[in-house]
């Protein structure tokens, strides 16, 4: 029965992406172009050429790990659309650390910024977590609300105490050579990050669905009175969550930062955690189906990237692709809060 | 039928899906006439009175009015032809004033809306039946009875003739239920005509003509007021001789108090919902309370099992003071509930079974080992497999969400789960509410068993004959405060009724 | 450099460009207290404003009529959201995951729009949007003339609205109807309003009006449109309802209270106070956010406003 219904997501999801992509084919014919032709630059482009597959695989672990962040916290009934912001306060923790503190040994200052990217982030999500958890403020409104002061605050820091020594641009100095994650494959710039992604996401699942408190949590995500009933703790489940997901966030960028952009740019990191949101949906709030949807949506973009190049169709098609797969998913029914209204008191539900 | 009655539903049958909730039904009524619709909870009572009123389409059958046939397929088509009906479940909105709620009901409102004729003619209807209102009040400020009055007050505003009352009384005290009588006597000398639907046999015999008793979603019959008792009507309505017996008390009593509150005061929003001086529950027994819905048994319950943080007093489980600590401080007093809402207490619907039935303790050795680090999936399944045996729960696997389950058998899960946590205290509040018979005799036997190995049982009920049927003792509760205790082996239900209405001042055991 | 801080032209400019940053915001709010009155909860009001921002631009770069700008912005802002009352109401989607969905759409489409139709270029598109209209004689006035009466007439349209709205919402049937279904929509069902249709009503309304506040933004204010034009102002909106208590003179204080916010850290930005500006910039949002601190248990909002109906069900 589980996996029937497990198998039945899978379609919605598979189903929705095809049609999504036969959609945006008219889109292209819209714009003048053959459909076929274009799609068949897009895959050709990334599977024939290694550099190219390895863009793809890049490009995928930064929304796979907003995607798992949105995961745990939607476990748990609470939607954290601010992993953006949670992200990229990890990653100016993770710069400033391994800018300040480079002189210490490689494997203690790799440690220390994942750890650190992980408070950094978590502590951004500690906000809207307490806010929910304490007074039953909404947290999706106040999410968001963080990702654009987070987006200012980053701007300043790479403005202000963390711009390189130079001081001509809005941004941090590179890390040292050193402190770069190692490539796994050559020719690539595939990087240690990619396995740790991995482990993460095993690591994410086990939690969920083999312990106690992942039990739990999704008990709280799917019948809060019913799981206070039973004696769990909804508050400090909703702050666990949204805890473990920012600190989710915060490693990724920490981990964005070490394998691919060296340093800290203004303005990085703009979109990733809605992006997260749709690979979390996408993915039918499973970590496993988080990493094959980023995967996808990786080449996707990448191939877009080249077809945007060869045949001069705006890469862009492949967002309206993703809003479609998105509206598909969603609509096929398969994915619903429970939400009912409070009667105890008007402070719990806000809308 | 050589000539039709005045109102006839003829061959009505209604499916939703495989559930057949009327079956050939055919319901007559005549002009200036009060009318039973008589069957127990599920007897398809309501469904026939739906489609009268147009929220659901018969899937066979006819509908005469005054001879003519009629197509009712919307509730503004029953509206039209003078067919109004007072809700169990107020259909009004809290948030807006009685004019608003009134003005919601009527057709033709024009491009503005007109407050003035509107106040003004709900205060000549108020008048004309004795329905006070204040027309500006918000309805989330009103009583129950006021609430009722305003239903009846929309139903007027629409000018309908035949008024439908489904269970009036269920949230009435015995004091109010005779205004309302009086009432349906006035609506009935203005020429209206009346279908009331209860399942209370008294209250029938008291105020209608005639009764047409439904069971299983089938008619059983017609009868006269006057050619019938109320030991025919149970009888037609259960359809076998009511099992009213008490179960037999327990030999010896214990003195140990397993729940015990003292001095305990709740408020919600600046409305005091409990003020419980002393309320007691001993080991071995079962402690019941009865009480018109919505007088703080729901309050009662969750201070009980620790989901409510008091005002002021003290709560004892089994010796251990507890106030104050939550839920699972309470759970592990020793303290397990079968709470009043299951799909939305009881259990997590989405979940399965074999999940549902280990809600309180998954993080405990054999369902999970390394202090809830590692669930063992082959012990939930075996215990669920072992749960649905000993508890006779029905259902085709253990691998399906609970909310696949009929209400009865969601209920057993419940049970299952709770009894086997092996509590001191039983909270169990409306236990059998919308279970089938079955299910509900087999709920009983568990709580009586559960109080024969020496749990206290804090049994709550609105379903008066279940208190006087399980309880060894019993109390009544009325606006938060325990009026008093009876006895219910042979109980005073005159005095039962009383202070169910609140006349008797507050007493103690 | 503070003496000039409190000077009248100070106030003055600060309370136009005030009003300026407002009018966004309330258009896009006053169409979702309309949405959230009859119980949908659409946070996809960020891309709803990005795509009447979007297609307005287009519209009036393409026709050079500004009419045909705002009614294209209309036209497509119900279009949409049309669309995501077709799920959430009768699909039973969930409302929360679609208004997500809707964001990314819009975004998406609207870039893609854009390139499509401009082409991929480094400098925006500009056009020549609405003007101030001096109202004879008012405009005239010290400090409130320049203040309420030299303004575009899409900001005067947005200030007639909230009485209107509150009208409609207020003191007529269609208002009670939208309402009833926001509260209790099976209580409105059994007296025969049509829930579906009315909710339906709700999001088209907010459709409309949120195009017309994306379209404010890009042919009445920045005259131009770039990709994150609308940066936040829709789930500003989403905020202005919940503490304007759905009411639309509520609606209004709470979008007069984001705007100056906006246009005072705007003017602040300007003076170099030697406060980093980015820190200016955050006020909008940081004011949003205490202002949800503050104000929450204290407005209640429609009973059944984010829970879907379905109709015959059990609840």
């Amino acid at each position: 029965m589980r996996k029937w219904k497990g198998l039945n997501k899978l379609l919605i999801s598979l189903a929705a992406i095809v049609i999504s992509l036969a959609l945006g084919a008219i889109l292209v014919v819209i714009e003048g172009n053959n459909p076929l032709e274009a799609y068949a630059i897009l895959f050709s482009s990334v599977f024939s050429n290694q550099v190219n597959f390895g863009e793809a695989v890049i490009k995928a672990v930064p929304i796979a790990f907003t995607g798992l962040a949105v995961v745990v916290a939607y476990r748990c009934g609470t939607f954290n659309l601010g992993a953006e912001g949670q992200l990229l306060l990890g990653a100016a923790g993770c710069i400033w650390f391994a800018t300040s503190f480079s002189h210490l040994p490689v494997p203690v200052v790799l440690l220390c910024c994942l750890l650190i990217g992980g408070i950094a982030g978590a502590l951004w999500g500690l906000v809207p977590g307490l806010l929910k958890a304490k007074y039953g403020i909404n947290e999706i409104i106040t999410t968001i609300l963080m990702n654009y002061v987070a987006a200012y605050l980053v701007s300043w820091l790479v403005n202000g105490p963390l711009q390189e020594a130079s001081g001509h641009n809005p941004q941090t100095d590179a890390i040292e050579k050193f402190l770069r994650l190692p490539i796994l494959v050559k020719t690539t710039r595939i990087h240690l990050g990619v396995v740790l992604l991995i482990l993460l996401s095993i690591a994410i699942y086990y939690y969920l669905f083999y312990t106690a408190g992942g039990f739990r949590m999704r008990a709280v995500g799917l019948n809060r009175d019913a799981a206070e009933c039973s004696g769990i703790n909804i508050r400090s489940n909703v702050l666990k969550a949204m805890l473990l997901s920012s600190a989710i966030a915060g490693i990724g960028g920490a981990i964005e930062i070490l394998g691919v952009q060296f340093r800290l740019i203004d303005g990085f990191g703009s979109g990733y955690g809605f992006d997260g949101v749709d690979m979390a949906l996408i993915g039918q709030l499973q970590p496993f189906g988080v990493l094959f949807t980023a995967m996808l949506f990786g080449i996707l973009r990448t191939g877009a990237n080249s077809m945007q190049r060869l045949a001069g169709i705006p890469a862009s098609v492949i967002d309206v692709i993703q809003a479609l797969i998105i509206f598909f998913v969603v609509s096929a029914g398969s994915i619903q809060l429970i939400r009912r209204p409070k009667k105890k008191t008007g402070k719990e539900e806000l809308s | 039928m050589s000539e039709r009655e005045y109102l006839s539903m003829e061959h009505i049958t209604k499916r939703f899906g495989d559930f057949t909730a009327n079956r050939d039904v055919t319901f007559c009524v005549r002009q200036g006439e009060v009318h039973a619709l008589l069957g127990e909870n599920g007897a398809g009572k309501s469904t026939l009175m739906n489609i009268l009123s147009g929220l659901y389409q018969s899937t066979e059958g006819e509908i005469y009015i005054n001879g003519k046939k009629v197509s009712i397929q919307t509730p503004q088509d029953a509206r039209a032809l003078g067919i109004g009906m007072v809700y169990q479940h107020f259909m009004l909105i809290p948030a807006m004033t009685v004019t608003e709620n009134v003005m919601l009901s009527m057709s033709g409102l024009g491009p503005v809306l007109d407050f003035e004729a509107t106040r003004a003619k709900i205060r000549s209807l108020s008048e004309q039946y004795h329905l006070e209102v204040n027309p500006d009040r918000y309805v989330r400020d009103l009583s129950v009875g006021e609430q009722q009055r305003i239903e009846i007050i929309k139903v007027l505003c629409a000018n309908a003739s035949i008024l439908i009352f489904d269970e009036p009384t269920a949230v009435l005290t015995p004091a109010e239920s005779e205004g309302l009588f009086e009432i349906m006597r006035l609506l009935i000398q203005e020429g209206h005509t009346i279908i009331f639907i209860s399942h209370k046999l008294k209250e029938i015999m008291a105020i209608c003509d005639r009764i047409t008793v439904l069971r299983g979603g089938e008619k059983v019959c017609v009868v006269d007021k006057n050619s019938t008792t109320v030991e025919d009507l149970g009888n037609y309505m259960v359809g076998h001789k009511v099992a009213l017996d008490r179960y037999p008390g327990r030999e010896h009593q214990e003195e140990t108090h397993l729940l015990e509150l003292e001095g305990v005061v709740y408020s919600e929003q600046g409305v005091q919902k409990l003020n419980i001086d002393h309320l007691h529950v001993k080991a071995g027994e079962i402690l019941g309370i009865a009480g018109v819905d919505g007088n703080g048994q729901s309050e009662l319950a969750k201070a009980a099992t620790g989901l409510i943080a008091l005002d002021q007093g003290q709560i004892q489980v089994a010796g251990q003071t507890v106030t104050g600590k939550g839920a699972k401080a309470f759970i592990q007093a020793g303290v397990t509930h079968i709470p009043e809402d299951r799909n939305r207490m009881g259990l997590v619907g989405s979940m399965t079974l074999y999940e549902n039935l280990v809600l309180k303790q998954i993080g405990e050795a054999p369902f999970s080992s390394l202090h809830g680090g590692h669930i063992n999936y082959k012990v939930l399944h075996h215990h669920a497999k072992e749960m649905i045996q000993k508890y006779d729960i029905r259902t085709a696997s253990e691998n399906l969400p609970t909310s696949a389950l009929s209400g009865g058998n969601q209920q057993k899960v419940i049970v299952a789960r709770e009894m086997e946590l092996g509590g001191k205290l039983i909270v169990a509040v409306h236990p059998t509410r919308g279970v089938d018979i079955g299910a509900s005799d087999y709920i009983h036997q568990q709580l009586i068993a559960a109080r024969d190995r020496g749990c206290a049982v804090l049994l709550i009920s609105a379903d008066l004959d279940e208190i006087l049927r399980l309880s060894d003792r019993m109390a009544v509760i009325y606006e938060g405060q325990i009026m008093g205790y009876e006895d219910p082996e042979n109980p005073d239900i005159n005095r039962i009724s009383l202070m169910m209405a609140g006349k008797e001042g507050p007493a103690h055991a | 450099m503070t003496a000039n801080l409190f000077t009248l032209s100070f106030f003055t400019e600060l309370l136009s460009s005030g009003l300026r940053m407002t009018t966004p915001i309330l258009y896009t709010a006053l169409g979702e207290t309309f949405s959230e009155r009859a119980g949908i909860t659409n946070i996809g009001l960020e891309g709803l404003m990005v795509v009447g921002a979007v297609s307005s631009f287009i519209g009036v770069s393409l026709t050079g009529s500004l009419l045909i700008g705002v009614l294209i912005a209309i036209g497509c802002g119900v279009l949409i959201n049309a669309l995501f009352a077709y799920c959430v109401i009768y699909r039973h989607s969930d409302q929360i995951v679609m208004g997500m969905a809707l964001n990314i759409l819009a975004a998406g489409a609207a870039s893609f729009l854009y390139r499509a139709v401009f082409g991929i270029s480094q400098t925006p598109e500009k056009v020549e949007g609405f003007q101030a209209i001096s109202i004879p004689g008012l405009s005239k006035i010290p400090v409130l003339g320049q203040v309420l009466f030299s303004q575009n007439i899409l900001l005067y349209l947005a200030l007639i609205l909230v009485p209107v709205c509150s009208f409609v919402l207020f003191k007529t049937p269609f208002g009670l109807h939208l309402r009833s279904v926001g509260e209790y929509p099976k209580a409105a069902d059994s007296m025969g309003i049509k829930v579906y249709r009315m909710r339906f009503f709700g999001c088209i309304i907010g459709g409309a009006l949120g195009g017309l506040g994306g379209a404010y933004l890009s042919i009445a204010y920045m005259n131009m449109y770039v990709d994150n034009l609308v940066s936040g102002r829709g789930y500003i909106a989403l905020a202005a309802v919940i503490f304007g208590k759905w009411n639309p003179k509520g609606v209004l204080m709470a979008t007069l209270l984001f705007g100056f916010t906006d246009a005072l850290q705007m003017r602040l930005q300007a003076m170099s106070l030697g406060i980093p500006y980015q820190f200016m910039a955050m006020l909008p949002y940081l004011v949003t956010l205490a202002a949800l601190v503050c104000f929450v248990g204290k407005s209640v909002g429609p009973a059944a406003n984010t829970v879907n109906y379905v109709r015959g069900g059990k609840e």
